[in-house]
């Protein structure tokens, strides 16, 4: 029988800020792909949908922010602490990612008068290239200054969040891509480029997954009980139906299963890039609720007294108002160009699309 | 609540041990008090020029008043900002509560600012009564309210006589009593006999007066057994004394089926059979006989009947015990002399014997020969008689007619107590515990009943029983928070809290005699009266006024006289205490002037003169194979703490069962679980621990407010007393006459329960 | 602050004192005393540990706060500012110890509201709902004179403040002459609360 208060706070942060994490990740993810178009031509059709999904991503992600603080009028006050507080500076990025993201898109937008300047449009996406890195380690490094919680003070979090919102970012991009009207069908072959790769992101998002959670178990006793928690404990479920099964194991799956097949389908695709994307925001909730419950060693029994913030029907509310509201933006965008084709008529009308088949029949 | 596993533990004794070999360093963070704050002394210049803590004076007024939380009464000190009290401590100028308060003291601000409190005087209009009956308050005013209730009462009298009136008072109770001798009747009672009422008389029987007034001394005391809980119950400063005691060097060893926090606390938990601390005690007598252990000169002195003791007490061996105990004879033998070779120690119990299983009369007695054994009777250090300050007395101005007198003593009460059968000075406060069986059937009407601050339907066992007997008579409630029981009231008529009426208070203990100013630290905040007031009111009406004692802030004065002080002086340091040298008291009033080990008293009565050891009858059987205790916690006194928010939220009486027992019955930590007795059944959730035997459950007293006239908060908890057994007053006459209770103690906890999942 | 956890009965004085001093709502406290459990009947141990803020001396509540409205005082007191806070609960995020609370709203204790009760009125005026709140040693009562109220109260002589920059104040002394121990020293905060860590009891088993 035990009584206590101590550690058992509710997590201070939930699905707000998991949803930002998530899209500030994405954001950045989706930012790399838009760059790599700038960098590699045969990535350039995707450039412009990939900045579309960016920005948006961005905003609603800072949307949630604002929606999770107590006093969001005060948000100016932000900018106070620049000699030590990570969020200050990682606001300061995210605003200036922001900034830059939204000077980006205006180039695929055509009625600026800049619009047809290359060379700025290019310096723009290197300079959003450095901003979205710098966005994607913030969203770990937010977590890495708490000393008492190891799950989030490990060195590996920045790499995983990183790697974890490229892997969200090509999701989201290929997503937005197959639903997006096209001129012609050059952007079937970067889809499935992007999507072979985002196969190697997260086997390496695993595997720093894996390192995580074994350098915590063994680095002290609090971490040990976090990382109890999510393999065996009260997140188990979530963490291998919601991350490992829907994040590695039917993505790669799939992905056997077409290259057994030699044929990769636009469906399937879409089928792993959403499960890939789903995973990537459970990852953020997870790593926030299961970081936050530690035990203590004077309170050994703690893996039994962990609490996490449960949402409230407003929390549910708002995340899924917020979502609806990222999802509207692009689905808009791609009603407003409905007059073309897309890969997803496309669909409609063939069923199936065998990728490799059909990039052939356009080559010939 | 959480059960610890085993690996668990294991890795709390590691993580312990690690904790303990860290070694601290000497690097000390920057911290730089700049002021050595005092309660008292406000510091000439500050340091610390904070704009934010230091611009507005916290408290601008500072009164010196007394608690009335719990019967401590405890002297403290409140700060007011802009006239809304902020903050209570204790007063440091009481050596007794050293400027310290306990939880349940602290929260009084929320007493007082409770805006559930009953604030102006109301009737029902619905008469059909019941605990989710609303009784659709109606306001009434003063006047209207005392011209129904003296009607209401002369009616009453006209047809019944005045004994078909009866009281109960919490608040004061010679007011009460004041007012029944106007009216003529004999029937006031208080809550003596499902507490203290056995305690006090056993202790005049034997040993002549009241000798149970804990003096742990830090430094001098060597060795304390407590048969209670002071240290959970904090009844502040005793907990105190027990811990710097323990500070000190004395050894603290707790017999308690159950481990509470001051089991927790001591050297050594002696986990006993629930009801057998009899036997122990015995044990302990029969090894320091035995051995030759006692205080030889003080036994031959002071005491008479040790060798009637001596012979008596051969056959209650450490080995006799064991068993019985389920304490092992070399325990026993071992607290024995380690008690009775380091001197001084003192055996302590405190806890309502009434709650106790078995013959709680003879335990007292047996405590009292262990105590004079050692000598440790009146001694610094151990435990003394109190020393009271002298106030005069007060006195109507004209006394009441002889015939009411003459009713009253006539003894026709509704609530004898068999027990005062000696002459011993103590006032008879009734067998109350069964007061609403007597309402029902007792030998004559009763037809309006007075609660003053009293809370039946809460306190006592059978809520039932207590909304019968309310449901066809008058009821006149005076309190300041709606109980179950002011919710089957006719009339309620609201009273201030402590923090607003001006009286003399006393310690309960002090060790110098004492009187603390308890004064209004605030304005009255809604419109009540005093209890002394609404008596008054009635009596001028029913033109009886005069046989009433006076009140008032001369009647104060008047009080104080003999201590040479006014109320008005003693409210500025808000404590008086004369100096005295400590000298023992050694004429012990019983028949012999001695502390009668064998009690002429008892012999006299008819009852046993020896604590001889009878084996309750009532033993766990297999439909209720489980021991029941309950226990009171830090933040609860009585029934009336379930109001404040501050200790409601703090307050569990979830039901404490052994791990090993809950695995047996399937019950997991937090399960809903049924309680049942022969008397009663309740639902409760499970509390798994280790820290009871396994043969016991054990839940906290003081919850399980159930009308609908409160918030919610209130309401939260179950009362132990739904599963407690109601003693009638033919029950109390035959315990009397076969001589297994002397004293009409209500014999709460004399059964066994079953405990499943719900 | 020094916290003798052998003399600490868990009576809550501390926590209820704490409540009327910093008038905190429904469901915020500043200190508690948690009840842990251990062993197995009779070899039963109970820790009773009051715990507030440890007032760190780095204390990663103040580095992290973005707004400057988690600061320290020159004497070492971690304060906020509520007027600065914006409720991002990066502080919560930081402290290892617990003890810092997030007042999504100001919570009457009554259905009424705290408008019916002039003590709630007056004292839960100082909050803002959407920050954080925390145990400030009560600084306000330690300028103006007085012990923090859980040190004044405590019945069973708990605790203990002083001066912990003076190795001549009684609560120096007191750390260096006992085995006073910071709890988690190893994340290198510092704290300025120090512990004295219980003898547990013994217990007579049933032989």
């Amino acid at each position: 029988m035990t009584d206590t208060l101590f550690f058992t706070e509710l997590s201070p942060w939930g699905l707000f800020i998991a949803s930002y994490l998530f899209l500030g990740g994405a954001s950045g993810g989706a930012f790399c792909i838009a760059a790599l178009g700038e960098f590699k031509k045969e990535y350039q059709p995707l450039s412009k949908w990939a900045a579309l999904v960016s920005v948006p991503a961005i905003i609603v992600g800072l949307l949630f922010l604002l929606a999770d603080l107590g006093e969001p009028i005060r948000s100016i006050n932000v900018f106070a602490n620049v000699e030590s507080s990570v969020m200050t500076w990682g606001s300061i990025i995210i605003v200036l990612f922001t900034l830059v993201g939204l000077f980006y898109v205006s180039f695929w937008l055509r009625f600026f008068p800049w619009s047809n300047n290359t060379r700025l449009r290019k310096l723009s996406a290197e300079a959003g290239l450095a901003l979205a890195l710098a966005t994607m380690i913030y969203t770990g490094l937010l977590l890495g200054v708490a000393p008492g919680r190891p799950l989030w003070n490990s060195p590996l979090i920045p790499v995983l969040f990183a790697v974890s919102g490229l892997s969200s970012g090509i999701a989201l991009t290929a997503i937005i891509s197959i639903l997006a009207p096209i001129k012609k069908l050059e952007t079937l072959h970067p889809i499935d480029q992007i999507h072979k790769l985002d196969s190697y992101v997260i086997i390496a998002e695993f595997i720093v997954v894996a390192s995580l959670l074994a350098s915590v178990f063994v680095g002290s006793f609090t971490g040990s009980g976090s990382v109890t928690t999510i393999l065996t404990g009260q997140f188990s479920l979530v963490f291998w139906f919601g991350l490992v099964t829907l994040g590695l194991i039917f993505p790669l799956g799939l992905q056997a299963y077409s290259r057994a097949k030699k044929n990769n389908f636009l469906s399937e695709i879409l089928m792993s890039s959403f499960a890939i994307a789903i995973s990537g925001f459970v990852l953020r909730f997870l790593i926030i609720s299961a970081g936050y419950s530690i035990p203590i060693p004077y309170v050994a029994n703690f893996f039994d007294l962990v609490q996490t913030s449960s949402p409230t029907l407003y929390d549910y509310v708002v995340t899924i108002g917020l979502f609806a509201l990222l999802g509207a933006v692009y689905f808009g965008g791609i009603v407003i160009l409905r007059s073309e084709n897309t890969l997803l008529q496309m669909l409609r009308k063939n069923g199936h699309i065998a990728i490799e088949k059909t990039i052939k029949k356009i080559k010939k | 609540m959480v059960t610890m596993s085993r690996r668990r533990f294991i890795e709390i004794a590691a993580a312990s041990a690690a904790l303990a070999g860290v070694t601290i360093g000497l690097a000390k963070p920057s911290f730089l008090i700049t002021s050595h704050p005092s309660a008292e002394s406000k510091p000439t210049s500050l340091k610390n020029n904070d704009p934010a803590t230091t611009a507005i004076p916290l408290y601008d007024s500072i009164l010196y008043t007394s608690c009335h939380e719990c019967d401590q009464e405890c002297a403290e000190v409140a700060y007011l900002r802009n006239n809304v009290l902020m903050k209570l401590d204790g007063n440091p100028n009481d050596p007794e509560s050293d400027g310290r308060l306990c939880p349940k003291g602290q929260s009084a601000i929320m007493d007082l600012y409770n805006p559930t409190r009953l604030k102006v005087p109301v009737v029902r209009s619905n008469p059909s009564k019941g605990i989710n009956v609303d009784p659709k308050w109606t306001q009434v005013s003063w006047d209207d309210a005392f011209t129904l209730i003296a009607s209401k009462f002369q009616n009453i009298i006209s047809q019944y006589g005045p004994q078909a009136i009866a009281g109960h008072s919490q608040l004061q109770l010679g007011n009460l009593q004041s007012f029944f001798s106007a009216i003529g009747s004999p029937n006031t009672f208080q809550c003596g006999s499902t507490c203290y009422y056995s305690w006090m008389a056993t202790q005049l029987a034997v040993l002549g007066n009241d000798f149970s007034q804990q003096d742990l001394i830090s430094g001098t005391t060597k060795y304390v057994i407590l048969f209670s809980n002071v240290v959970e119950t904090i009844e502040n400063p005793n907990a105190r004394q027990v811990m710097e005691a323990q500070a000190g060097g004395a050894k603290i060893v707790v017999f308690d089926p159950r481990m509470s926090a001051s089991a927790a606390k001591a050297d050594l938990w002696v986990p006993i059979i629930p009801g057998t601390d009899l036997a122990a005690v015995l044990a302990l007598i029969n090894v320091i006989i035995t051995e030759n252990l006692y205080d030889s000169d003080f036994v031959n002195n002071y005491t008479s009947g040790f060798e009637q003791l001596s012979s008596f007490i051969q056959q209650y061996t450490p080995e006799w015990a064991a068993p019985i105990t389920g304490v092992s004879a070399a325990t026993l033998r071992g607290i024995a002399v380690e008690f009775a070779s380091q001197q001084p120690s003192v055996a302590l119990f405190r806890r309502g014997p009434a709650k106790s299983r078995g013959q709680y009369w003879k335990f007292v007695h047996a405590w009292a020969i262990l105590n004079s054994l050692v000598g440790s009777i009146d001694v610094r250090g151990t435990v003394t008689a109190t020393r009271s300050a002298s106030l005069a007395s007060v006195a109507p101005p004209q006394s009441p007619p002889q015939s009411y007198s003459a009713a009253i003593d006539s003894r026709e009460k509704l609530l004898p107590t068999p027990g005062n059968v000696w002459d011993g000075g103590l006032e008879s406060t009734g067998t109350s515990d069964s007061f609403a069986e007597s309402i029902l059937n007792g030998p004559y009407p009763i037809k309006a009943v007075i609660a003053a601050g009293a809370n039946w339907i809460s306190s006592f066992p059978n809520a039932a029983s207590w909304e019968d007997a309310l449901s066809d008579i008058f009821v006149l409630v005076l309190d300041y928070q709606m109980t179950d029981t002011a919710w089957f009231a006719d009339v309620i008529l609201p009273v201030p809290t402590f923090l607003e009426r001006d009286e003399i208070a006393s310690p309960m203990y002090a060790i110098q005699p004492t009187v603390y100013a308890r004064q209004a630290v605030v304005p009255p905040l809604y419109d009540t009266m005093t209890e002394i007031e609404i008596y008054h009111q009635i009596a001028s009406k029913l033109g009886i006024e005069q046989y009433l004692n006076p009140y008032g802030s001369e009647v104060l004065d008047a009080q104080l006289a003999p201590l040479g002080i006014t109320f008005d002086q003693l409210k500025v340091q808000g404590i008086f205490q004369v100096q005295q040298n400590f000298a023992p008291v050694r004429n012990f009033q019983t028949p012999s002037g001695k502390i009668e080990l064998y009690s002429t008293n008892f012999k006299k009565a008819g009852f046993d003169p020896l604590p001889s050891w009878t084996a309750s009858p009532i033993q766990p059987t297999n439909d209720y194979p489980m021991y029941f205790v309950t226990f009171n916690e830090a933040t609860n006194c009585l029934s009336h703490s379930a109001w404040n928010p501050w200790l409601s939220e703090l307050f569990d009486n979830s039901l404490w069962i052994n791990t090993t027992t809950a695995a047996s019955l399937g019950i997991k930590d937090g399960d809903l679980v049924n309680v049942e007795s022969p008397y009663g059944k309740i639902s409760v959730t499970a509390s798994v621990t280790e820290k009871i035997r396994p043969d016991t459950v054990a839940m906290a007293h003081g919850r399980g407010v159930q009308n609908s006239g409160t918030d919610s908060w209130a309401r939260r908890g179950v009362s132990d007393n739904l599963l407690i057994r109601t003693a009638t007053i033919q029950d109390h006459i035959s315990w009397y006459q076969s001589k297994d209770e002397p004293f009409g103690t209500a014999k709460f906890l004399d059964f066994t329960v079953s405990v499943s999942r719900a | 602050m020094l916290i003798d956890l052998s003399r600490c009965v868990g009576c809550n004085a501390c926590t209820v004192s704490c409540k009327a001093s910093n008038a905190t709502p429904d469901g915020v406290f500043f200190t508690h005393v948690d009840k842990v459990e251990s062993g197995t009947f009779p070899n039963t141990q109970v820790l009773l540990l009051p715990h507030g803020c440890m007032q760190c001396e780095n204390a990663p509540c103040v580095a992290v706060c973005p707004t400057h409205a988690s600061y320290k005082r020159g004497d070492g007191i971690v304060m906020i500012d509520q007027t600065k806070c914006i409720g991002c609960r990066y502080c919560i995020a930081a402290c290892p110890y617990g003890a810092r609370t997030y007042m999504k709203t100001i919570n009457s204790y009554f259905s009424t509201g705290s408008s019916s009760d002039i003590f709630e009125q007056v004292g839960y005026s100082q909050y803002t709902a959407g920050t954080v709140a925390k145990c400030e040693f009560c600084a306000t009562r330690l300028d103006q004179g007085y012990q923090p109220a859980c040190v004044q109260t405590c019945p069973a002589v708990a605790r203990t403040f002083g001066d912990l920059d003076d190795p001549n104040s009684d609560l120096s002394q007191a750390i260096n002459s006992s085995n006073a121990v910071q709890l988690l020293p190893e994340l290198g905060t510092n704290p300025s609360v120090y512990y004295i860590l219980p003898e547990q009891p013994v217990t007579l088993a049933k032989k």
